[in-house]
């Protein structure tokens, strides 16, 4: 049972630099319901003449915990973003609309026959790290893939958590797969390059594992690999997609 | 403005449904398609959002943020069946 | 009454008084939009006014636009509070257009390729009040922001600047377009704030 979503005043408790364009924010919120892996919140923003922009923004931490992080990427043109990676500052307070969402969530527990093919794009990968990290907390033995397109070294997000997961060589712990279209770090295996179909192909579960696939990212990230994952033999319609826009 | 899915109006729409929206399928009154309504292509700007179907691209539904109220036009869609 | 977000001011820091009420100046041009952007090729690009006896003037890309080019400069009013003033366009006044158009009816629904309807009071469209657009600031209409013609009505709302128009339908009362059925007013007075129904 999904808690109902209402409005809430958040105070800014922490921010720190993720990459070079996104910051994360950790909000405490006192009458917070909680929140499921995967489910975002609106943010209202209003200026003194009474103009309002709001925006959804997913969120990177699940649980029943009081405070809750976001980790959002400066769009250069847009209304909001850049106002909350440059301008937000330590015990500012926000108004925040949430938890919301249903469709576009991970619970733990759920059959294990089905392991799980989480795809991102960019930023795209703040509610997949949701999940992962949900995993994580409740010991969930489904097995986990992450794949991560990305710019460059310098635009992973959650790179320490990730970079965690990688090292682990145990059941539970979640693959991870990147991508980087511009840059690859020192021995990467391979070159920096676009994701392909056919690399895509590659580093997915095969449709016979039958999995739940998680795709999140720009609508036109998100659009390409729904193509491309029809192409390889998916079903499209099993596959649950989150697309951002830019601002 | 965005381009965007189903997902989004969850929030607006939070108002209007007791439960979540976009879990709840929606049959399009143009094609028949039934699908999740964080399926729909969304086009969004933070006061107005206008669904469309995926199928056929007909307008399901559009919420207008009017400041004191919400307005709800759901001329596309002919059921809604909302998990409990 | 919202949360004052500390630090978050509004797009454009002018308080001009061209501007209405509970509109903020902005210097660039949002794009806002309920459907994917058309593309129309100038080469199959028709406009036509249907009239009350059915009679349909019908005009090609240059025909229409033989009826006279003129360069205007107006202010723009979006219903989502943004506005720009003193934005340069050139178009056709639909002065020329109506001077070969006979009708009774005082009512006018614009249509759009794509499928957009917004409707507006002849007599707001004429006497130099609204232009069918070819250009917007020095340059070809872009597709997203209405090329390559939309309806030009500054006095109204912008959403009443129905993009990629494709003609005029005269009707005998006022009836509700797009919007106008989804929550917006029928008339959309900027300046009286007539924004909802």
């Amino acid at each position: 049972m999904i808690p109902h979503a209402s409005w809430h005043v958040a105070t800014v408790s922490d921010t720190r630099q993720e990459t070079p364009n996104a910051r994360r924010i950790v909000l405490e919120i006192p009458d917070w319901p909680g929140n499921e892996a995967g489910q975002h919140l609106d943010i209202r923003l209003t200026a003194e003449d009474g103009y309002q922009a709001s925006r959804s923004y997913s969120i990177a931490s699940s649980g029943d915990a009081r405070s809750i992080e976001l980790a959002v990427d400066r769009v250069p043109s847009g209304e909001v973003s850049p106002f909350l990676v440059d301008d937000l500052m330590t015990g500012d307070a926000l108004e925040v609309r949430g938890p919301l969402g249903g469709w576009f969530v991970w619970r733990p527990g759920q059959s294990s026959e089905r392991p799980v093919q989480l795809i991102a794009g960019g930023s795209g990968v703040v509610p997949l790290a949701a999940m992962v990290r949900a995993h994580r907390a409740s010991a969930d033995a489904t097995p986990f893939r992450l794949l991560y397109a990305v710019r460059s070294p310098d635009d992973v997000f959650f790179r320490e958590e990730l970079a965690r997961e990688s090292d682990d060589d145990g059941p539970g712990a979640v693959r991870v797969d990147f991508v980087f279209s511009r840059r690859t770090p020192e021995g990467f295996p391979r070159p920096a390059g676009r994701l392909t179909r056919d690399l895509l192909g590659e580093l997915v579960l095969l449709p016979e594992r039958n999995p739940r696939v998680y795709v999140c990212g720009a609508t036109p990230f998100v659009e390409q690999v729904l193509s491309w994952l029809r192409e390889l033999g998916h079903e499209v319609d099993d596959v649950r997609a989150e697309r951002f826009g830019g601002s | 403005m965005q381009k965007l899915d189903g997902n989004v109006l969850a929030g607006p729409l939070s108002q209007v449904m007791a439960g979540d929206v976009t879990s709840a399928r929606a049959r399009c009154v143009y094609c028949g398609d039934v699908a999740a309504v964080a399926r729909a292509v969304v086009y969004a700007d933070g006061v107005r959002f206008v669904a469309r179907c995926r199928r056929c691209d007909g307008v399901l539904l559009t919420v207008v943020d009017a400041g004191d109220d919400m307005r709800l036009t759901m001329t596309g869609v002919t059921s809604l069946t909302l998990p409990v | 009454m919202a949360l004052i977000t500390r630090g978050f001011g509004a797009r454009g820091h002018q308080r001009d008084t061209r501007l209405p009420p509970g509109q903020t100046q902005v210097e660039d041009w949002p794009v806002l939009t309920a459907g994917a952007t058309p593309q129309i090729d100038p080469e199959v690009w028709e406009f036509t006014v249907t009239t009350e006896d059915g009679n349909v003037v019908r005009w090609d890309w240059d025909s229409f636009r033989a009826l006279g080019l003129e360069d205007f400069t107006v202010d723009i009013h979006c219903v989502t509070h943004w506005s720009r003033l003193g934005m340069s366009w050139r178009g056709v006044p639909l002065d020329r257009v109506f001077e070969h158009v006979e009708t009774s009816y005082d009512y006018v629904m614009a249509h759009s390729y794509g499928g957009y309807t917004t409707n507006v009071p002849l007599d707001e469209l004429l006497d130099g009040q609204a232009w069918i657009a070819f250009e917007a600031d020095g340059e070809p209409l872009e597709a997203e922001h209405g090329g390559p013609a939309r309806l030009v009505v500054p006095h109204l709302y912008f959403w009443k600047s129905a993009k990629w128009v494709s003609g005029l339908e005269m009707i005998p009362q006022d009836e509700p377009g797009f919007w106008e059925e989804r929550g917006y007013n029928l008339h959309g007075d900027p300046w009286t704030e007539e924004r909802y129904s």
